[in-house]
Order: structure tokens, then sequence, then C-alpha cells
């Protein structure tokens, strides 16, 4: 029989009948067990792969709730307080039925402010003595916590209907796809409970950081507790600055704010410009400022619904400036390069208000964004 | 099983200007620190000058 036919392919050339049944062995029967087992095989190595991040995952869960639980006794709360708010992580928010879309906005926005006046109130029956800016601070630390145990909870549960039925390799391999991406980003939601502990501002906050700037030595006006505007006169044209009130961490009400801009001194207003961080594309540089159309706003959507609802309604032009940044970036600590962008993405915005707004008439800039740091 | 991390330590800095000459000091960021808060007297000018930009920079390795 001639071998000369292995050669070529693995080298090696049987010189003897035993060689050969060895050779056999050593390649088929491998090669049967990976046809018959080989599902099972990489399900257990996928399974491997998921209970390492489901680690991190819970590593990342345990650690926030462990800072937001040593940032509250620093701040004097005692153990029932402690308790109380420990308890809030595991609160649930349930979502309106969607099965009917119409008005489920509305919906939305009411359970949301539901839960925010809720958390916000009973933080303040615990804290009594802390300020304003301590209170913003556990509000979040407590959304970070409360965020991170539910991912945490999401993907422990289909690791383990993954271990109970191993043949389902799908289950398991789409886990195992968006976790890297997941815990890199629950990495930085912990990194984020640092700088709410100092009030750092973070990536997001580039739009108010803005706004500020333009808002700094004029008079404040608040439109909500958590919403502020001010005046400002730019080579003929008035502008009212929004955002929202800092440097407590907030978002602020900029939709209702804006509302009332335009139900009142701001009714015959030419342009609404937003300014706003937006996420980058790989390849992008972090910082660039880019200019558009369109409601520039991030979240659920109730605040780009309600804004874009005004806006249509009275036919009002959207404009956009935004600075482009990662995720990461996003929710960690302000980079120098975004800070440093905040000089371009003035000039871009006052560059906008000369060009779409004539002299001798009005317009709104909001500055969308946690304000946390950034004062006005 | 906690999980180490070994991720770069991170610096926070600040950036004073002041807003009659521009002048700009660099300096590490203290508690209770947040930009637009009032903060130090320009050396050129003695006017007083206001932080407007706070930041994380990667500490460098020696």
């Amino acid at each position: 029989m001639s071998t000369a036919a292995f050669s070529p392919i693995f080298g090696f050339v049987p010189t003897s009948p035993l060689y050969f049944v060895l050779y056999m062995l050593l390649i088929w029967v491998p090669y049967i067990i990976l046809i018959i087992y080989g599902q099972k095989l990489q399900s257990y190595s996928i399974m491997a792969d998921v209970a390492r991040y489901l680690n991190r995952l819970k590593y990342d869960a345990e650690q926030s709730r462990e800072n937001l639980m040593s940032y509250l006794q620093r701040k004097g709360v005692g153990g029932d307080g402690q308790k109380s708010i420990e308890s809030m992580i595991e609160d649930v928010t349930i979502t309106p039925v969607d099965m009917d879309p119409v008005g489920i906005v509305k919906k939305m926005e009411l359970i949301l402010r539901t839960q925010e006046e809720s958390v916000k109130s009973r933080i303040k029956s615990i804290m009594k003595d802390a300020n304003e800016v301590e209170r913003a601070a556990v509000a979040n630390m407590l959304e970070i916590a409360s965020a991170l145990t539910l991912v945490y909870k999401v993907i422990r549960h289909y690791y383990l209907l993954g271990r109970k039925f191993p043949d389902n390799i799908y289950l398991l391999a789409q886990l195992q796809m968006i976790l890297p991406g997941l815990v890199k980003q629950a990495d930085a939601y912990l990194g984020a409970m640092g700088a709410l502990e100092k009030s750092l501002p973070l990536g997001d906050g580039i739009g108010p950081m803005i706004v500020g700037k333009f808002m700094r030595g004029s008079e404040k006006i608040e439109l909500d507790d958590e919403t502020v505007y001010a005046e400002y006169l730019y080579k003929g044209r008035t502008v009212a600055f929004l955002k929202a009130k800092g440097p407590m961490a907030s978002v602020g009400h900029v939709d209702s704010g804006l509302k009332r801009l335009l139900d009142g001194p701001y009714a015959d207003v030419k342009a609404i410009i937003m300014i706003d961080a937006a996420l980058k594309m790989e390849g992008e540089q972090s910082g660039e400022v880019a200019v558009g159309i369109g409601a520039a706003i991030g979240g659920i959507g109730v605040e780009k619904f309600n804004i874009e609802e005004e806006a249509s309604r009275r036919r009002i032009p959207l404009y956009a400036v935004i600075v482009k940044e990662s995720i990461f970036e996003a929710i960690s600590v302000m980079t120098r390069a975004i800070a440093e962008s905040a000089e371009n993405a003035r000039k871009s915005v006052l560059d906008l208000i000369e060009r779409s707004v004539p002299e001798g008439e009005k317009c709104i800039v909001i500055g969308v964004g946690n304000t946390m740091g950034v004062a006005q | 099983m906690m999980m180490k991390k070994n991720q770069p330590k991170q610096s926070y800095y600040v950036v004073e200007e002041c807003p009659a000459c521009g002048y700009k000091a660099k300096r590490g960021f203290r508690d209770g620190d947040y930009v637009f808060k009032e903060s130090g007297i320009c050396p050129k000018d003695n006017t007083v000058m206001y932080i407007s930009m706070i930041f994380s920079e990667e500490e460098k390795r020696s």
C-alpha cells in the first residue's frame, strides 16, 4: 500500500501495519469524539468563560453596594438609615404596557417622575442634615448599585438556564458575545461611584459645562428645583441658556424647562440648539465637535419626545452641537481631551446662533447631560 | 471570588482661569472643587480666578 498520500499532509509515513493502526486511531478517534461530543465540549468551554465574567459582574454589584454603604457611614447615616437605603437597591420599576403604544411616553414619564420623587423624598427623610450635593450623590450611587445588581441577576439567570440545558449552545453563545462589552460598562459605572463621592464632572457633563460658561456672571432663574436658565445677549440676539442646576449630580428637567420658556418669555424663538455628548464611532477622536439637525438628548426617550413635540408643534427648528466620546468616557470622570473640546463647541454654538437666528430675535440653548461638579 | 483589576491610576486636576486676562494655572483637585467655583487670585492682575475645567489624567509610570 502506498503511503505517499500521508506524507504531504502530516509529514508522517507509517512504515508498518502497527504504525498505520496507531496512526488511524490517533487521527480518527479524537475526530469521532469531537463529532459526537463537540457541541457539549464547546458549551462547557463557553460556560466557564461566562462564569468568569459573571464573577466580575458579581464583584461590581457587591462593590457598588459597599461603596454606597461606606459613603453613607461617612456622612453620618446610622444603621437603620443604611438598611433602609440598602433595601431600595432591590426596588423595581415596572414599565407600562406597550401593546398599544399610543400615549406610552406620558405613561413612562409619570412612572419615571414618581420613581424619582419617591427616591428623593426617602433619601431626604433619612439624610436630614445632608446638603443637596450629598443627597444627589446618594441618589445617583443608589441608581448605579441598583443597575449593577439587576445586570448581575439577569446574567446569572441566563447562565443558570444555560447550565440546566447545556445542549442549548446558542443561549450561552449569545451571553458570551455580549458579556465583554457589558462587563466593561459595568466597570465604568462602578468607577463613576468614585466620581460621585467627590462630585467630579463626568464626560456626560460637557453639555452643561459649555452652557454653564455662558451663564457665568448672569442672573440665574430657577425653572424648577433642578433646572435653571440665564439670559445672554450675543450680537443683538437674546439667548436663553438652559441646564440642570449644578454642581450636584442631576440631569434636570430640560424638557419641561423648555416648555415653560416657550409658554412664557420665549414663545417666539427662532431656534432651539441642544448641546450634548454623543457616542463616537470606533476610529473617531474623543472630543471631536460636530454640528447637526435634531434633538441631541439621550436617555429612555421621554425628554427627546417632549422636546421634539414642542418644537414641531410650534415649527421651531432644532439644531444640535455634539461632542463625541465613548460610552465609557461618558460615564467616567471627564478626560482632558473632552474638557478641552468645550472651547471648540462654544465657538460652534456661537456660529450656529449667528447663522440661524436673525438680529433682534431670540433662541434657546440647552446643555444636556449630568451636571455633577459643574455649576453655572 | 473577587477579581483583581489592573487599571492605570487616575489623577484629577483643575484648571483655574482668570476672567480678565485669560491666565491659566493647573493644580491638583481638592474636595469641594467644582467647575465655575471661584478659586485663587490671578498672579498677573490680582483678579479672582474661577475653575474652568476639572479632568482626569492617567498617572505616568516612572
